[in-house]
């Protein structure tokens, strides 16, 4: 028997998963909805005499909260853990640890977001339809062939999912308030970087700054002129595909590891 | 089937199971008894792979509990005391959960649950606590998993259901299967226990059969005080002195579990002594 991970056990768990979920998704895209067509008519009333609208600062309401809902979202995906009786037939449930986390990720990856993004476009194309049948509002639309749209969206999806990650292994660490507590714990954390930066990298190093990467420090020497100090490009590659790439990867291993250890 | 050997289990700085040993075989009903933080509850999720032991190991049915492993849940099912059952129709939670345990009987599962007196269509979420219950134990035993763990299972129920549990439970053993009953209500479990293993302080303090246990004590009332004060053990009732005594007749008598639990307690060595003969 396969006991690292099976389709068949992962599709059961998604059935699972949606069959005794239903109604709270269901509820749970109803309220997205709600709260878009809301910010959508408060920001129509908020523009008063202005007849200009610029689709792409919906577009940023959308996002931001895209980013909250998915990370409330991903944050209580192992909510049950919290709760001895829940916690126990979740453990007890015949699937891999990795089936269990896959599933997770799999809700909180693909099936929100494709909610989410239905209830937008729903009410971003309604809205605007709306808009448009009064001729005296200007409307104006994204330039999606634009260079910087796309990299934009490379960066903002890229972090999305680092966010959900983080948020996704906070749900395991913390067994209530999850979403506050795994807030509170990054921000301390960003912060702490943020301080041993400038109280222990930089005044570690002489005087001088980044020059465009992390791997090129510039310093000034009154006698000798600018000097440029570089290391090798593959570092840089290296580094640039760690800050991409490896968030995700790194929160969920770390959340893999933390329910093998999960005891009830 | 199952072996556990020097088992230690601690919450924190509380010890709980203190060098448990212990060997349990299919075909048999297993009653586990003991005051309330005995450790019968930690016990039995050791066996289910939801708490990890502090020293010593478990070997169930070839399998490490605490791995968690498919092979390994999907022949054991455990009954808990607090259970959570989602808010769906019988059928549907079925149509989830069934599945993951190859050898579900679903004819098994009406069955169960005609003995019971819950229809089938009837929604989980309007269920009182006692009927999700009997969902629960009529599932877990459908399942027909080598290794059944049930924890205070007739807690919650009414009379007539812990009767209707009794025929139940005695329909659902076969040699293949290990039920494990950890209970503080021996008398609802009498007839159906066949071994007894008493757990005090995190050990094994009695661990015999009933067979074995009717062959060598004796369960009677007695009305001759002599008899009686050389007894094992002894209470006083309406009828008389209820007494616990060697079986020198070889007559077996059904034995009493909650008085034979209770001189367990009492005069430990006396009994121990019995069964070292």
């Amino acid at each position: 028997m396969n006991n690292h991970f099976s389709f068949n056990r992962f599709g059961l768990l998604v059935r699972k998963q949606w069959g005794e979920h239903a109604r709270l998704y269901g509820l749970g895209m109803i309220a997205i909805t709600g709260l878009l067509s809301l910010t959508f008519f408060l920001w129509v009333i908020a523009h008063g005499s202005d007849n200009h609208f610029e689709q792409g600062t919906f577009y940023l309401f959308g996002v931001i909260g895209f980013f909250i809902s998915g990370s409330i979202f991903a944050s209580i995906q192992f909510s049950n853990l919290a709760q001895k009786d829940k916690a126990l037939q979740w453990l007890s449930t015949p699937a891999t640890h990795f089936e269990k986390l896959a599933c997770s990720i799999f809700f909180s990856l693909i099936v929100f977001n494709l909610f989410y993004l239905t209830c937008f476009l729903l009410i971003k194309t309604a809205g605007f339809y709306i808009l448009e049948m009064n001729t005296s509002k200007e409307i104006t639309g994204i330039d999606w062939n634009r260079e910087n749209t796309m990299i934009v969206i490379r960066y903002l999806v890229l972090g999305y999912i680092a966010i959900q990650s983080v948020y996704l292994m906070g749900s395991v660490y913390f067994n209530r308030y999850s979403f506050i507590k795994t807030t509170i714990a990054g921000l301390i954390i960003f912060v702490a970087f943020l301080l041993f930066i400038n109280n222990v990298l930089r005044p570690a190093f002489l005087h001088g700054g980044n020059l465009w990467s992390f791997t090129s420090f510039r310093i000034w020497h009154e006698s000798e002129g600018e000097k440029l100090y570089s290391l090798p490009g593959w570092i840089e590659h290296t580094m640039q595909f760690i800050a991409y790439y490896a968030w995700a990867p790194v929160c969920w291993t770390v959340t893999l590891f933390r329910l093998k250890e999960k005891e009830v | 089937m199952i072996r556990i050997q020097n088992l230690h289990f601690s919450y924190r700085s509380k010890k709980v199971l203190d060098g448990l040993n212990l060997q349990l075989s299919p075909g048999h009903i297993y009653g586990l008894l003991g005051k309330n933080g005995a450790g019968k509850s930690t016990l039995l999720r050791n066996l289910a792979g939801l708490l990890f032991p502090v020293e010593g190991s478990i070997d169930v049915m070839g399998h490490d509990p605490g791995q968690r492993r498919p092979a390994f849940l999907q022949d054991v099912f455990i009954v808990p005391e607090e259970f959570y059952l989602p808010n769906l129709p019988v059928k549907k939670f079925v149509r989830y959960n069934a599945p993951f345990y190859p050898k579900f009987n679903h004819a098994g599962f009406e069955q169960y649950l005609k003995e019971f007196e819950i229809p089938v269509s009837d929604s989980l979420q309007h269920m009182s606590y006692g009927q999700k219950k009997k969902v629960l134990i009529s599932f877990g035993l459908a399942c027909n998993t080598a290794l059944l763990l049930m924890d205070e299972p007739t807690n919650g129920l009414d009379i007539t259901s812990k009767s209707q549990f009794r025929k139940v439970m005695a329909a659902g053993i076969d040699d293949n299967k290990c039920i494990i009953v950890s209970t503080h209500q021996v008398k609802d479990l009498e007839s159906l226990i066949d071994r007894i293993t008493v757990i005090e302080e995190g050990k094994i303090l009695f661990d015999q059969d009933v067979d074995n246990i009717s062959r060598r004590l004796s369960f009677k009332v007695s009305y001759d005080h002599t008899e009686t004060a050389a007894a094992l053990y002894s209470e006083s009732s309406l009828k008389g002195n209820s007494i616990i005594t060697y079986n020198t007749d070889e007559e077996e008598s059904r034995p009493d579990l909650e008085m034979l639990y209770k001189a367990i307690l009492n005069n430990q060595a006396a009994i121990q002594n019995v069964f070292n003969q």
